[in-house]
């Protein structure tokens, strides 16, 4: 037997649209970073042109982060209580260290960079990943830890995070790039260095956006067949209120689109990788914003 | 000796003191005796002070069967005081605790309003404090108990619906009535352990749901 509602008293919404926003920023800035270290971490000299604006991208996205945390807590300048009262159960306790030492890494191997200490920057930038990585890996682990969330409470949260993360964040680095190119006045041509280096990075960004989009895949199947809550949200984001944004701006025009831009070498011109990428960002703050809408969108008793 | 009442730990023993417990409040609701007037609601209200648009506790109404054959249910909601307390778990500032007896409490000095705890709760029943920007939540009136008084939702209720008890206590009348007939917790798939006990709960009752606010 299935009962109407008539009366009830749904409070508002926890997390919301900030602590979505919070995600994607702090989701550029670790991807950035993972772009900035390729040529002096990994040693891909083709990238190396990258790695100034990427550092400087990647810092400046972890400052505006945290300022969607202050406005989003009720009471910021107690912000203090995180470290003298900590609970390290709690997986805000581990963004408060993350948080404090990820841009310590931004700032020295930033300075590495611009000083042109090669062989220290590419020491600083490989063991910054690790806090870059974990930095917006415990994003996931905060709505993961929600027990009662519907498509929250999944081990895939934190590695869907990390993955969209690169994606984000290497395709904020395209755009990037080219505005700097543009602002300098000079073109990208396709057969130029500029040009090879946004085709490559726009293969590269297509193969990641072919792992994220499996593991969306994986977590909308199994959500599917999972427990009350996970079907009703998974039929929310496919046919309900919000399938408009989820399959129409998430999946196609920022997903399946710039997939087959990128990744069909018919198809992959300068202007097409830069189209990609800037479709890429937009379906990636929908991503946050739809998962962190689909948990909350109604009550749980 | 210690009595198993519930889903009260049998064993259950202080952290801190290494004494047996003596005292764990829980509450009773009688689902065949709630009207639905919401008493208890304005009651807490008035007793806590609860600010406009938020609440401590209040009774969802829903409409069950097919016409003719319908009914109206009226469930009392409020903190679980559970056993288990997933908002403790996860607060970054251990701001939210549970005191020996049971009853889960936020220190409003301590609390930083982040509300992961409030998205963290299975229940749904915290809520942040308009007007100091904290979490709160009901505390079972525990200035009262401490007291000696009912809570102020029981004491309000004109049909004797709610009652609380010492779980722990085998001649407690709310420990007669959880030992004597079915109960239910709410959600109890969570493993929270929720420590206020319903006699006629309909499942479909819990299941009906709105839409959040914007």
């Amino acid at each position: 037997m299935t009962a109407a509602l008539v009366w009830d008293v749904p409070h508002r919404e926890s997390f919301g649209v900030l602590i979505a926003l919070y995600i994607f920023f702090t989701g550029l800035s670790a991807g950035s970073f993972f772009v900035s270290t390729l040529s002096y971490g990994f040693g891909l000299r083709l990238y190396r042109t990258l790695a100034r604006p990427a550092i400087v991208t990647a810092t400046l996205m972890l400052v505006v982060a945290p300022l969607f945390l202050l406005v989003h807590v009720g009471r910021p300048l107690r912000a203090w209580h995180l470290f003298a009262f900590l609970n390290p159960g709690s997986p805000i306790t581990w963004g408060s260290f993350l948080l404090t030492t990820y841009p310590l890494f931004c700032v020295v191997y930033g300075a590495c960079v611009f000083l042109g200490r090669d062989r220290a920057a590419g020491i600083w930038g490989l063991a910054g990943i690790p806090f870059a990585v974990a930095v917006h890996g415990y994003t996931g682990f905060i709505l993961s830890f929600c027990a009662s969330r519907p498509l929250w409470h999944t081990s895939m949260v934190p590695l869907l995070f990390l993955v969209s993360a690169v994606v984000s964040g290497t395709a904020l680095m395209i755009l990037v790039f080219a505005a700097v190119r543009a602002l300098q006045g000079k073109r990208i041509d396709a057969a130029s260095e500029a040009g090879g280096l946004v085709l490559s990075l726009g293969r590269l960004l297509g193969w990641v956006l072919l792992v994220d989009l499996v593991l969306t895949a994986a977590e909308l199947l199994v959500g599917s067949v999972s427990g009350l809550e996970s079907r009703w949200a998974v039929g929310e984001l496919l046919r309900g209120e919000l399938a408009l944004r989820f399959v129409g701006v998430e999946l196609v025009l920022g997903k399946v689109l710039p997939l087959a831009l990128l990744l069909s070498g018919r198809l992959r011109r300068v202007w097409t990788v830069l189209a990609a990428s800037a479709l890429i960002v937009l379906g990636i703050l929908f991503m946050r914003l739809d998962l962190v809408a689909v948990g909350e969108l109604r009550p749980l008793v | 000796m210690v009595f198993r009442m519930g889903g009260a730990k049998a064993e259950a023993s202080s952290a801190t003191s290494g004494r047996p417990k003596t005292v764990r409040w829980g509450m009773y609701v009688d689902l065949a005796r709630c009207i639905g007037c919401q008493s208890c609601a304005v009651a807490c209200k008035a007793e806590n002070d609860v600010p406009l648009g938020v609440f401590r506790t209040w009774v969802k109404v829903v409409e069950t069967g097919r016409f003719p054959n319908v009914k109206r249910g009226y469930l009392p909601v409020n903190c679980n005081q559970c056993e288990k307390p997933v908002c403790v778990a996860v607060c970054p500032v251990k701001a939210t605790y549970q005191r020996e007896d049971g009853i889960v409490l936020v220190d409003p000095h301590r609390c930083i309003g982040c509300q992961y705890c409030k998205a963290a709760c299975p229940y749904e029943v915290r809520h942040l404090d308009p007007l100091r920007k904290i979490i709160s939540k009901c505390y079972l009136c525990h200035h009262r108990l401490d007291a000696g008084l009912p809570p102020a939702c029981v004491e309000a209720c004109p049909t004797g619906a709610r009652r609380v008890g010492n779980l722990l206590d085998p001649r407690d009348p709310v420990s007669e009535c959880l030992g004597r007939q079915a109960v239910q917790v709410l959600l109890p798939e969570h493993g929270t352990e929720p420590q206020v006990y319903y006699a006629g709960l309909d499942e479909a009752w819990v299941r009906a749901r709105g839409r959040r606010q914007p």
